[in-house]
């Protein structure tokens, strides 16, 4: 938990920061509304904006026909228009709908207005595998949209973050994605009351370690932290970086890290083959901490297939906390055998 | 099917071996049980056998190259087998007929062969940037860390033996011959960095903080050290911190074995030393007392009474101390120890020791009196529970009830002892049964 925090500190879920930040942005700033598929009345797919409505009304917590593309669409002209929308994808599966809006319009439309215009868009949308709910509704799509210029993709690992990020991605001028992940909504962590922003763009070291580098993002994040436990058991301290934020990535943060361990793997939930992990060891391969490297990196990603429904399958292919340590040992054993 | 030659392995805890001298080349004859390559370990260095019969095939690992246990080197294949994993499969020639007996099918064959191995060269130098699929044969590898930190101190990453798969280098190989850059080390932290709080004022006394620090010529030699040093190193500073040595130190007065070994000089080509006579005395003795021929086993809190006397004998060599065992020295007749001693201790010497001839000993002697010393005080080389420095034979006066000095000729024996074996009545009592058996030979019978 970073110094300055104010009073008012309690522990509270992934969910209920998402909405305590969405409830006050509206409570502050008119413009601010919410849109997207049974976010109203129903409260959300997965409860994220249950109460809202009540709140806000059906004038600023608007359910959607199922439709990504047109109300995406909205959403980026009530932006230009200078309001400040929230809209929720249900599952980011389904984020694909509306490529045309973000990728052509949304990523593209300030850049093109030479500045006049902007798209102060928060697209918020839950990610990832591991409930079960198949090869459509368990994809990590969000690598696509780190190739797009223009848009900021950010993806909080811990309450704090959620809501500190949400309440400055609203800031932001440039539209967002945020990802969200259906297994951390149900996390808890410690959640101060009143508002504050966590910056777009900057990783937080959440463990200090001098072996190796273990870089994630997301629920994945938290796998990093429990195989750096797990490797600490066998002396090995492990170094943990939360990106937070994919786009703009903040490389020099890995730098860093890598400088000290000489080692790093990326635990990330995309698929391996261009996924966000690439983009990662790029990075330092590219740079002068090429020459801190003493392994090879690794990745400790999706496999690249559909999500499977069988839940067995969908555990194999899932990167876990025990791929990351099996990873680690694979990158710290100097010789044949001996963790064989 | 192609026999796989691989880098074997000796014992539990040999991991890599380095290549020394290859004795056959792509494309030799080779019969099962023929020597075709000379390797080392951190023990010693030995010959590896041929495992098959056949012909030697895609031989990978070049000389000096450390790889690790089970490394594929070569294929081993019967005439007209194909040589498995390999891109271009090569017929191998057909040559199952006639072969030794038709000269000219042979000579025919000869000039082929050698194109063949022309060719598989160029494949070689073609694959050689390319990561090889057996992980044998590659160019140095260093991770870019483990170049940095060699171009910092002005090292050869050829003098470096890697520790990693296939003897890639890591960082902590260089720091392990080179630990401190001192060039570099400024750099690590610039002044502006360190906050003035940092640093206490009397830490840094002016003068010394103004002196230009030693001159490259005053600086320490490096030496790297041998594979023996390393383990004799990591081992004796192991065994001397946990194990608890106590010593018992004992005059053996040699008048019957002096007179016993000048007997044995008339009558045997091969006449022992005293140290042999020792070897054999200690051997014996030490079948009436187990515990000094045990080991301490900390995980279960129990002792390992050895059958056996496999009775280490430690030999000053020029990489460093090793002790080749005398394997079931108790049941061996002097005519027996004499030689196969003198065969090890000359085998250690030469490097020519076989991995198993370093292993499992029980009980250790050492010997410093031909160096002059009078005596000593040895470090146990756990596991064993005991080891027996002897120091020179010295003539001492003794003053007899009589009331005259007289001169004996003595050997003082210094008894290191764990104490977690044994108790020092234990071990003097062993030392009072040495010193019968060597008065009085017939004991030992």
């Amino acid at each position: 938990m970073p110094n300055g925090v104010p009073n008012g500190v309690r522990e509270i879920t992934y969910r209920e920061a998402v909405r305590e930040a969405m409830v006050e942005a509206m409570r502050e700033d008119a413009e601010v509304f919410l849109m997207g598929e049974d976010v109203g009345v129903y409260g959300g797919a997965f409860g994220v904006s249950r109460g809202m409505v009540e709140e806000f009304g059906e004038g600023r917590v608007v359910d959607t026909p199922l439709a990504e593309a047109g109300f995406v669409g909205l959403g980026i002209g009530a932006a230009l228009m200078g309001m400040r929308p929230i809209v929720e994808i249900q599952f980011s599966d389904f984020i694909t709908h509306a490529m045309d809006q973000l990728v052509n319009q949304a990523a593209k439309l300030r850049y093109m207005f030479g500045g006049k215009a902007r798209v102060p868009l928060v697209v918020r949308t839950p990610g990832g595998a591991g409930t079960g709910a198949a090869a459509q509704h368990s994809q990590s799509l969000e690598a696509w949209f780190i190739h797009v210029p223009g848009l900021k993709v950010v993806m909080p690992s811990t309450p704090y973050d959620a809501k500190g990020m949400l309440l400055a991605a609203l800031d932001d001028p440039n539209p967002v994605i945020f990802y969200e992940h259906k297994l951390l909504y149900n996390r808890k962590g410690d959640v101060p009351e009143k508002a504050y922003r966590v910056p777009l763009g900057e990783a937080r070291v959440s463990r200090e370690g001098e072996d190796i580098t273990l870089v994630g993002a997301g629920l994945v994040h938290r796998f990093a932290l429990e195989a750096a436990e797990a490797l600490s058991d066998e002396g090995v301290e492990a170094e943990v970086l939360d990106l937070r934020t994919l786009s703009p990535m903040d490389h020099e943060a890995v730098l860093r890290s890598v400088e000290k361990t000489g080692k790093l793997v990326v635990v990330e939930e995309d698929v391996k083959t261009a996924g966000w992990g690439a983009e990662v060891v790029s990075r330092v391969v590219e740079s002068e901490s090429f020459y801190a490297l003493d392994r090879a990196p690794a990745r400790v990603a999706g496999a690249d297939t559909p999500i499977p429904y069988n839940k067995n399958l969908e555990a194999f292919i899932r990167p876990t906390p025990e791929k990351v340590v099996e990873a680690a040992h694979k990158l710290l054993d100097s010789r044949a055998g001996v963790y064989a | 099917m192609a026999t796989e030659l691989k880098v074997p392995t000796l014992g539990m805890d040999m991991e890599e071996a380095t290549i020394l001298r290859w004795l056959v080349e792509e494309g030799t004859e080779v019969s099962k049980g023929d020597p075709v390559l000379e390797i080392e370990t951190d023990k010693t260095s030995f010959e590896v056998e041929a495992n098959g019969s056949g012909e030697i095939r895609s031989l990978r690992g070049e000389e000096g190259e450390t790889l690790p246990v089970g490394t594929v080197l070569a294929y081993i294949t019967a005439p007209g087998e194909e040589v498995p994993d390999r891109r271009e499969t090569e017929k191998a020639p057909q040559d199952g007929n006639g072969r030794g007996s038709d000269s000219a099918s042979a000579s025919q064959q000869a000039p082929k062969r050698a194109t063949q191995q022309v060719h598989r060269t160029e494949d070689r130098e073609k694959e050689e940037p390319e990561p090889a699929a057996n992980g044998t044969r590659r160019r140095l590898r260093a991770s870019p860390a483990a170049r940095r930190a060699a171009k910092e101190r002005g090292i050869s990453l050829q003098e470096i033996s890697g520790s990693g798969p296939g003897g890639r280098i890591y960082l902590s190989d260089v720091l392990e011959v080179a630990p401190r850059s001192p060039e570099a080390a400024p750099e690590e932290v610039a002044p502006e960095e360190v906050a003035p709080e940092e640093v206490a004022p009397e830490e840094v006394a002016p003068e010394e903080a103004l002196s230009p620090g030693p001159a490259a010529e005053e600086a320490p030699m490096r030496e790297k050290l041998s594979r023996i040093r390393r383990v004799g190193a990591a081992r004796t500073a192991k065994s001397f911190a946990e194990v608890p040595h106590f010593y018992l130190t004992r005059d053996l007065e040699v008048e019957r074995l002096l007179e016993l070994r000048g007997r044995l000089q008339e009558k045997l080509e091969h006449a022992p030393s005293l140290t042999d006579l020792l070897a054999l005395a200690t051997a014996r003795t030490l079948k009436a007392h187990p515990r000094l021929n045990a080991s301490y086993s900390q995980a279960t809190e129990e002792l390992e009474l050895h059958p056996h006397v496999n009775l280490g004998l430690a030999v000053a060599t020029e990489d460093g101390l090793m002790v080749p065992v005398l394997k079931k020295a108790e049941t061996m007749p002097l005519g027996e120890l004499v030689p196969k001693a003198r065969e090890l201790v000359e085998r250690a010497r030469s490097g020519k020791i076989t991995f198993a001839e370093l292993t499992g000993g029980t009980f250790t002697i050492s010997n410093l009196g031909m160096m002059g010393i009078d005596s000593f005080d040895a470090v146990i080389n756990a596991p064993e529970a005991a080891i027996l420095a002897v120091g020179k034979l010295r003539t001492v006066p003794e003053w007899q009830q009589g009331g005259e000095w007289v001169a004996r000729r003595i050997i003082t024996v210094t008894l290191s002892v764990d104490h977690r074996v044994a108790d020092g009545a234990d071990g003097a009592r062993f030392l009072g049964d040495l010193q019968a058996a060597i008065t009085d030979w017939e004991l030992l019978l």
